[in-house]
């Protein structure tokens, strides 16, 4: 911050004290010198929001930080080699083990399929509304 | 109709994961991507030096951002169980999985007290 008027004042080795036009001279060429804010009149500048630190990075790791470096990185940063996603692998594996003894998922009615999915085109974009159910 | 939330592709939460949980990590990475454009248009907005015109325009911006980017939509959840209320910040697990683990003493410096 700027130093202010009264600091300065408190400096000065005579208690007469010079004039206000003077007093503020000196503080402005001391923050020209000390390369700090001049503001006399205390206006908002906003350099307030400036100086605040960015929380993103901090607030994106509060889900176990560390971990969010995974095979499906590896595979985007290096196109040319191969990866195994272990976990993915076996998931798979198990649906394909359910299916072969007959515990798959259900297949789906066709007919009351067909009349969900227009009474949802009627409605509007199906995409958002998954997108927005997550 | 419905704000969509935008979670990238390679996620890799490394916690119990839950619908809340996926849904809380998507505001954080709208949160973390839009955010300097928020500071920037806060900053427009609260500099009275500058063109009321000018402010105002950067305040409708502001309105007008998706609302899940803000910061107080973020809520923190237990990495545990996926709980949102009963969430002990230091820890950031709740707190029934708290006096669990704290008994099993997998949490450094925590007993259980007795007098």
């Amino acid at each position: 911050m700027a130093t202010a008027i009264s600091t300065i004042v408190k400096l000065l080795p005579t208690k007469a004290l010079p004039s206000r036009e003077r007093l503020q001279e000196l503080a402005k060429t001391s923050a020209r010198i000390f390369s700090t804010t001049y503001n006399p009149h205390n206006l908002r500048t906003g350099n307030r929001v400036l100086r605040e630190r960015l929380k993103g990075p901090t607030l994106l790791d509060y889900y176990l930080p560390g971990r969010r470096f995974g095979v499906t990185d590896l595979r985007r940063h290096f196109p040319m080699l191969s990866f195994v996603d272990e976990e993915e692998r076996q998931r798979l594996q198990d649906v394909q083990s359910k299916k072969a003894r007959g515990k798959g998922a259900p297949k789906k009615k066709k007919g009351a399929n067909d009349k969900k999915k227009k009474a949802k085109v009627v409605r509007g974009s199906v995409e958002g509304y998954i997108r927005a159910k997550l | 109709m419905f704000p969509t939330i935008g979670l990238s592709k390679a996620l890799n939460l490394g916690c119990h994961i839950n619908v809340h949980v996926l849904r809380d990590h998507a505001k954080r990475e709208a949160f973390a991507a839009a955010e300097q454009t928020r500071q920037a248009l806060r900053y427009i907005a609260q500099n009275t030096q500058l063109p009321l015109l000018q402010r105002t325009k950067a305040q409708i911006e502001l309105a007008l951002m998706n609302p899940n980017t803000r910061r107080m939509k973020i809520k923190n959840r237990c990495i545990k169980t996926g709980r949102g209320r009963g969430v002990l910040r230091n820890f950031r697990i709740c707190r029934y999985q708290f006096r669990l683990l704290g008994k099993a003493g997998d949490l450094p410096g925590v007993r259980k007290a007795n007098w």
